[in-house]
């Protein structure tokens, strides 16, 4: 008897110095940028999504996984102005969903949308990250569905040439969606889903088309 | 009856021993289940300048992104130019470039913020002041500090809310030029937050 209690005791201290240790610490970083140009703006570009302050694709939106195929929701809407003319690439890279246990626990069953209006002058594309080629390349303003049903991160790619007359300026938008395809009981609880989705917008110029 | 006696007492310390061994497992278990439910510790930044909202100007072919470093009225004329002109006064103010979420459970922290200077290719850096700023349990909780110093807070067990859980929602992230900015050119800062736990878990 006495054996058995002695042997209850390790066991609980042991585990107790695993939490203290492994669990509670950790550091984020993350990057500043900043720029100084007095007196020589002549063009700009600016890029922007829906929901300022908001990276998490969950944060704020509810996800039931226990009603696939009940249509995507919106995650965040985008929109490229520029005052200048050259090719123009705009991209998402889409990490796969994950819900926050006590640990990272990747969640299939989702596909994520992407969507351009139908007057849109850019022509997208996507792919993963496996260094292979586009997946598919697809007229532009059209829908753009990838199923995310392994662990590899995403991209979608839209380019084009956009020009605009003196004093005046180009603008691109879209959409982002995500819908859940597959019913699964066990993600069905109140934890935090996340997947981040990083959105470029980069500009080869070619000359000015503003003042 | 030495033979009786002796097998009778085999009998019995074989029952006890299985006895036992039902018991460890059962206790066992139950300290498992404890792991898995009531602990947790998490932190998450968000930047305004890379996943958000991308700004900035294209001068000769080159883009440049981020923050307009120019606090200069007739060059800059925007209503930033004043959120990081060089600060004159204690009061936290300047460009919220960020926010941050901490949860937590069950402990006491330690959240550290850090920065280095802001620095361009060619060598020439800048000293600002990185400011943060949010809410616990109604009481405003403030500092800012320039890139040689830091700033912590510590979150003791009576700085939790009332089901035991730290809660830091949609802390801001301030930005305030402390040097001005004379050299033309791109420029970029590290922003690091550090959470350790102190003491052992309770």
């Amino acid at each position: 008897m006495k054996k058995a209690i002695v042997f209850i005791l390790l066991l609980t201290l042991t585990l107790s110095t695993l939490i203290a240790e492994d669990v509670y610490s950790g550091s984020d970083p993350f990057t500043v940028y900043g720029y100084y140009n007095p007196g020589q703006i002549k063009q700009s570009i600016t890029l922007s999504i829906s929901k300022s302050g908001n990276k998490k694709v969950s944060n704020g939106d509810t996800i039931d996984w226990t009603k696939p195929n009940s249509g995507y929701k919106n995650v965040f809407d985008w929109k490229a102005t520029g005052n200048f003319n050259g090719n123009v690439t705009v991209s998402f890279t889409v990490t796969p969903l994950v819900a926050l246990l006590d640990d990272y626990y990747y969640i299939p069953g989702h596909s994520i949308k992407s969507t351009t209006p139908a007057n849109s002058e850019l022509v997208a594309s996507s792919t993963d990250f496996t260094g292979n080629p586009p997946v598919t390349t697809f007229a532009s303003g059209h829908s753009r569905t990838i199923e995310a049903l392994d662990f590899r991160s995403r991209e979608i790619v839209y380019s084009g040439s956009k020009t605009a007359p003196l004093n005046s300026s180009w603008s691109e938008s879209g959409t982002f969606a995500l819908e859940v395809t597959e019913y699964n009981q066990l993600y069905g609880g109140t934890f935090n889903y996340i997947s981040t989705v990083t959105i470029e917008l980069t500009v080869d110029a070619v000359q000015g088309g503003g003042q | 009856m030495k033979k009786r006696i002796s097998l009778l007492l085999l009998a019995l310390l074989l029952g006890l021993s299985f006895l036992n061994a039902g018991k460890v497992d059962d206790i066992s278990q139950t300290i498992a289940g404890y792991i898995s439910t009531t602990d947790f510790c998490t932190l998450d930044i968000t930047n305004y300048f890379t996943s958000n909202v991308i700004t900035g100007t294209t001068v000769n072919g080159t883009f440049y992104r981020g923050i307009n470093l120019d606090t200069n009225p007739s060059t800059n004329p925007s209503n930033d130019r004043d959120l990081i002109t060089p600060y004159q006064s204690s009061i936290i103010m300047g460009k919220r470039i960020g926010a941050f979420n901490l949860k937590a459970s069950h402990h006491s922290y330690t959240l550290t913020v850090t920065h280095e200077k802001l620095s361009s290719q060619n060598g020439t850096s800048y000293d600002y002041e990185l400011g943060i700023s949010f809410k616990l349990n109604d009481r405003t909780f403030e500092q800012a500090c320039s890139s040689s110093n830091s700033v912590s807070f510590n979150f003791s067990e009576g700085a939790y809310g009332n089901d035991g859980v730290l809660i830091v929602n949609d802390g801001g992230i301030y930005f305030r030029l402390i040097d001005t900015v004379t050299q033309p050119g791109q420029y970029s800062s590290t922003v690091t937050f550090i959470v350790e736990a102190n003491g052992s878990n309770p």
